[in-house]
């Protein structure tokens, strides 16, 4: 049979025919498998992050497309395989940090504790998603500082994601003088929640006198709004408050203290 | 009022007053409320300027895509029982230029007092403008500019009696109609089963009644779909 009549070593026209059905199969399944990534990832993934996933794939099959074929052309991988492995314990053992970034990154892509625009806190650092690399995630800080982070230490360090949730809370505690009447404070607090469109009717505010301190009655003020805008009105809030409490007469006490003497004092008292 | 501007203009909606002073191709826009101002300069040579009643979702800012309306009195409806009751639900302002028959919005507002709620938890929840209002069986009174008047359908599909205290809807998918100050639109709520109800509106043309024109066109939103689902609770 001319298909199994060797054309050089044991390479003949069927084993070359079924390299090349092999690598056709690998083209049509790579395609397959990106193209339904890329339509039904756009969901969950970001458009980089379905980039990077499809030239994995793609490297994936074609290395092991490439081990396949490559006895079926005449070559013997085996010696590759192990040069191959030397070269690669000494790449891996050189770049390890580059691998665990690596690593990292892929295990960052499905765990998703972020996406791009999100405000977050890693390692200490706040700031807005600016782009989730394979290698590392990039933040910019709230003063505009482009900060790039090693995905290794996003992977193994708290992430605070401050929009992760559609709402989030913030609080106040609001000190008023002993001799102020709480309730209409508390009252006046209210007026002023149920009056600012962003904070949320559900999940309710709680308004209450939280603690008898030392030189004030403190109420606590929890709040909730949409997570996009918590930051405005936390700082537009404080103020308008105090303004209105003012207003209403309740006073925000300085810290003070009382003197008894045990024993009478005598005082001097310039005149003019 | 609703309609094509037509000359000076001063109207008070709510808390809000809005000027609007033609001087040949130009005209000075100036719309008031305690909290703010806002000043514009158009200049329009065919174009009109046309007052509607618009989606409330966009005041203060765009951070809601549904509007929950909460019963001040409960319905309980029995199981395969179709009822229609009548609600109010807010509505904001919006002033467009109108050039060719299209339609740009160039300020949106409210005269009243929006607030904003969330439906379901912080993770999975929507974010709602939310309006409270009685449940009437006729068409109760409203005030002008501020609300319209919601008739909704409720359609009990389940075997068991149904407790409703609020209703969810798909904002981008609302259909506003409107003749002078009465602005309506038609709604649905089918009870499927004691978790899920599903709530939609009517586009039908109620003759003598113009259409609002829609601030968000749906048509032009991808994966919008005409009924919510609502599945935490109602």
């Amino acid at each position: 049979m001319w298909l199994t009549d060797p054309l050089y070593g044991n390479v003949t026209i069927l084993s070359l025919g079924i390299a090349v059905l092999i690598a056709l199969i690998a083209f049509i399944v790579t395609r397959i498998v990106t193209l339904n990534i890329r339509r039904f990832g756009k969901e969950k993934l970001s458009m980089d992050q379905i980039k990077m996933l499809n030239k994995f794939i793609n490297l994936g099959v074609a290395v092991v497309a490439v081990i396949i074929i490559l006895p079926l052309v005449g070559i013997d991988p085996t010696g590759l395989m192990v040069a191959g492995g030397i070269i690669a314990l000494v790449i891996g053992f050189a770049s390890q940090s580059i691998v665990s970034n690596l690593i990292s990154g892929l295990f960052l892509i499905v765990e998703k504790p972020m996406k791009i625009g999100d405000v977050v806190q890693i390692e200490g650092e706040v700031g807005v998603v600016e782009n989730l690399g394979i290698m590392s995630t990039v933040i910019r800080t709230l003063d505009g500082v482009s900060v790039r982070v090693p995905n290794e230490k996003v992977f193994t360090n708290k992430v605070s994601n401050y929009v992760a949730n559609k709402v989030r809370r913030f609080e106040y505690v609001i000190g008023i003088r002993y001799a102020d009447d709480a309730d209409k404070a508390v009252e006046i607090i209210n007026s002023i929640l149920a009056r600012e469109p962003l904070i949320l009717v559900n999940p309710a505010s709680e308004v209450y006198v939280k603690e008898l301190a030392d030189n004030s009655v403190n109420i606590r003020v929890l709040m909730w709004a949409p997570s996009t805008e918590w930051w405005n009105l936390n700082k537009k809030l404080l103020y308008k408050m105090k303004t209105e409490l003012e207003n209403a007469g309740v006073q925000i006490p300085f810290p003070q203290r009382e003197l008894w003497f045990n024993s009478e004092v005598e005082a001097k008292v310039k005149q003019g | 009022m609703f309609g094509v501007v037509k000359g000076p203009f001063r109207e008070t909606f709510g808390n809000t007053e809005v000027v609007f002073k033609p001087t040949q191709n130009k005209a000075f826009y100036r719309r008031t409320n305690p909290d703010e101002e806002v000043k514009k300069w158009l200049f329009m040579k065919k174009g009109n300027i046309v007052i509607q009643p618009v989606e409330p979702l966009s005041v203060p800012k765009n951070v809601a895509k549904h509007l929950l309306i909460e019963f001040e009195e409960p319905i309980f409806i029995e199981p395969k029982v179709t009822g229609r009751f009548y609600l109010k639900f807010p509505i904001d302002i919006g002033v467009f230029a109108s050039v060719n028959k299209k339609y740009r919005p160039f300020d949106v507002f409210t005269g009243g007092a929006p607030k904003y709620t969330l439906y379901g938890n912080p993770k999975t929840g929507v974010i709602c403008r939310h309006h409270k209002t009685p449940v009437s069986l006729t068409k109760p009174t409203f005030e002008p500019m501020l609300e319209g008047i919601m008739s909704l359908k409720i359609s009990n599909k389940d075997d068991e009696c149904a407790e409703i205290n609020k209703a969810v809807f798909c904002g981008y998918t609302m259909k506003m109609y409107y003749k002078g100050d009465l602005v309506t639109i038609n709604a649905t709520m089918d009870i499927v089963n004691q978790g899920l109800a599903q709530t939609g509106f009517v586009k039908q043309r109620i003759k003598g009644f113009n259409s609002g024109v829609e601030l968000i066109l749906a048509s032009k939103l991808q994966r919008i779909t005409p009924l919510y689902s609502m599945e935490e609770g109602f």
